[in-house]
């Protein structure tokens, strides 16, 4: 367990490199070593970071400021000195949360109500493309080898894209909407964390919902996939006695391998470096970063 | 909880029932499936494990033989080592290659970058001058070796870095627990003519020398292979049944070295026991089971314990030339770099390709893989003379 030196954020988001685990929070970034957990580097970021994405040997932070403030997307050149994360683009819409790269372009689910398609240049700042129709509330996306997905939490549907953005098939993932509805990919589905309706995992060669997983009390708020297991996070609802929840899941088959109530921490995002799983906790304490 | 977004929060109730509900109700094209078994049954057939009887039957009830029993067990363990490697925990799902001209992804290194080599945690870069040393989570410059003059190849084994040097005749090592500083030579007499690749078989280091000219107006000096035990130090030179090899792996029992004739499997004692002929060979990458040689026609998959040829495919009309196309493994996939800046992906197992792009370098020298990444070196890359370039 590591301890932060600053507070989360309602987001606290975390990524992993292969060798170190990235923690976005208020206004820093928080490089800690995988190997024995120890706080490396302080990066400063000029907005509250919305999401976090390791790409192209370098971390990439989207940045949101108040309402109606256009968002930015920052970058960390993790090679030098720990400082001021470089803005690349200035004019993203409000709220870009969850970045995802196809190889070639950082896209980012605004929860205004668009998508954003960055192209990279060689100096900022870079292309911003940014797609309106089709979307409500986006809040979650990944990129499944050969498309982008979104999911939206107006309507409550998945959302297929073209390379344009433009949608190509629609997923419903439940009843109403108004829950975020962040994503994971496991290599053949994408996972679907509503907090309103259970998990969905939905089959991407096909677009159908080939299950439903009742954890985390019913009210899963992110997963985190390490090549052959599924880790659900959930937050619980103390206005219905519900504790936090981290739950267990072999993704061959979906079975659940175990399920432990969260007693004094609250779980706030998941990633894996394909060794472990790493979670951004708040405790009585602090913000921290613990290793399962 | 988690704050809401949405400016009205409306709330429904939870999923009630077992962990796990299954609420497949159509069989994709299949017409004879239960809805007990559809679940399994589309995903076996949608991950490729399995097709039907005809487009519109399964047969569930069928008996299965020995034979198809083996396929559908060995494509499901392929698709389980697909999801189960790290890129895929990384979720480092895209396939090509990143903007290197701009410099993302790229580190600079020393001139005339050549073959590198992962220790699965740093990769290093044979160059003109240097040994490189770059860190693989961030690709930072961590130090630079010198003393390897002309350095071509390298090699990780028994935890040191070996590098072959083209002047003189040289094996280098570098202790990697030291600071940096000067390689050590380590062999002085390594056959005359430049050793071009490296390769370890557990117990002797084994180079391909080849292609120096002595002198203005000289013919090439005859190729040959190098036998160097550890300790002793001591070189063996083989010349019988070489022309120009420039490529060498080893696949578990046996040398295979990438020459004029074609691949040419060695013994212990580097005679030359079957050929498989081919031609403008570059170097070649063993995936486990199969060699991957690029050559003239594309690029030629062999079955090591055989020589069997089981394929030669070609993702485009590429055409290259003998000694500039390098091959790699990263546990699933293959990557051929070839020399005019085109890349490749192959599947390993199924032998599809994945695709090819442009690197946008004017020349691609060496290729590698850590298992979560592919290496590959890149000379005249924008502004960048000499490059190493995550994949």
């Amino acid at each position: 367990m590591t301890s932060l030196p600053s507070p989360l954020g309602p987001f606290g988001l975390v990524a992993c490199d292969g060798t170190d685990v990235w923690v976005g929070a208020a206004d820093s970034v928080f490089r800690i070593r995988a190997s024995d957990g120890e706080l490396l580097e302080t990066w400063s970021i000029k907005k509250a970071a919305g999401a976090l994405l390791v790409a192209m040997g370098r971390v990439f932070v989207a940045g949101f400021g108040l309402a109606g403030e256009p968002g930015i997307l920052s970058m960390i050149d993790p090679r030098q000195s720990p400082g001021p994360a470089t803005v690349v683009a200035t004019n993203l819409p409000t709220y870009p949360f969850v970045p995802a790269f196809d190889g070639a372009r950082i896209w980012t689910a605004n929860t205004a109500g668009s998508v954003s398609i960055l192209t990279p240049f060689a100096a900022a700042p870079w292309t911003v493309a940014t797609v309106e129709t089709g979307f409500q509330l986006p809040s979650g996306i990944v990129f499944d080898g050969s498309h982008v997905w979104v999911s939206d939490s107006g309507p409550c549907v998945l959302l297929k894209l073209d390379a344009r953005g433009s949608v190509l098939q629609t997923v419903s993932v439940g009843l109403r909407g108004g829950s975020p509805l962040p994503l994971t990919f496991d290599g053949s589905h994408v996972i679907v964390s509503n907090a309103l309706a259970g998990v969905h995992v939905v089959r991407v060669a096909d677009g159908a919902t080939v299950a439903l997983l009742d954890v985390a009390h019913g009210a899963p708020s992110g997963a985190a996939f390490d090549g052959e297991r599924l880790l659900v996070i959930g937050q619980g609802d103390p206005s219905r006695g519900l504790a936090p929840t981290l739950s267990l899941l072999r993704t061959a088959d979906f079975a659940l391998l175990g399920e432990t109530e969260l007693t004094g921490i609250f779980p706030v995002a998941a990633a894996s470096d394909g060794l472990n799983f790493w979670i951004t906790v708040e405790a009585r304490d602090g913000s921290k970063l613990v290793r399962l | 909880m988690r704050k809401l977004l949405a400016p009205v929060v409306l709330l429904c109730a939870a999923l009630a029932g077992a962990a796990t509900r299954i609420v497949q109700d159509q069989c994709g094209p299949f017409t004879d499936v239960s809805p007990a078994l559809c679940p399994y049954v589309l995903e076996m057939f949608y991950l490729g494990i399995t097709a039907g009887t005809s487009p519109t039957t399964y047969s569930p009830d069928n008996p299965v033989t020995r034979g198809q029993a083996a396929v559908f067990v060995s494509k499901g363990v392929n698709q389980a080592i697909a999801r189960s490697s790290r890129r895929a925990a990384l979720g480092q799902w895209w396939t090509t290659t990143p903007p290197w001209a701009l410099g993302l992804g790229v580190t600079a290194v020393g001139d005339f970058a050549g073959q590198p080599a992962a220790d699965g945690t740093d990769i290093w870069v044979p160059t003109d001058q240097s040994i490189d040393r770059v860190r693989a989570s961030d690709g930072k410059l961590l130090e630079s070796w010198t003393g390897a003059n002309g350095a071509t190849a390298v090699l990780v084994a028994m935890g040191r870095i070996f590098v072959t040097g083209q002047l003189p005749q040289t094996l280098y090592m570098i202790d990697p627990a030291a600071p940096a500083g000067v390689a050590q030579a380590v062999a002085t007499n390594v056959a005359e003519n430049g050793p071009q690749a490296i390769a370890f078989d557990g117990s002797r280091i084994w180079t391909a020398n080849c292609c120096l000219i002595p002198g203005p107006k000289q013919p090439p000096i005859p190729g040959s292979i190098s036998i160097i035990t550890p300790g002793t130090w001591s070189v063996q030179n083989v010349t019988t049944g070489f022309d120009a090899p420039i490529g060498l792996v080893f696949d578990g029992t046996n040398i295979w070295v990438a020459d004029t004739p074609g691949m040419l499997r060695l013994d212990a004692a580097g005679a030359v026991t079957l050929t498989v002929p081919m031609s403008s060979i570059g170097n070649p990458a063993f995936d486990g089971a199969n060699l991957w040689v690029p050559n003239a026609n594309g690029v030629s998959v062999v079955r090591a314990s055989t020589g069997e040829v089981l394929a030669t495919m070609s993702q485009s009309n590429i055409r290259d030339q003998v000694g500039s196309a390098t091959a790699a493994f990263d546990g699933r996939r293959v990557l051929i770099a070839r020399s005019e800046g085109t890349v490749e992906l192959w599947d390993a197992q199924t032998l599809s390709p994945l695709g090819t792009f442009q690197s946008g370098s004017k020349l691609t020298m060496g290729a590698c893989s850590d298992g979560v990444n592919f290496w590959v070196t890149l000379l005249d890359l924008g502004s960048i003379t000499s490059g190493l370039g995550r994949f």
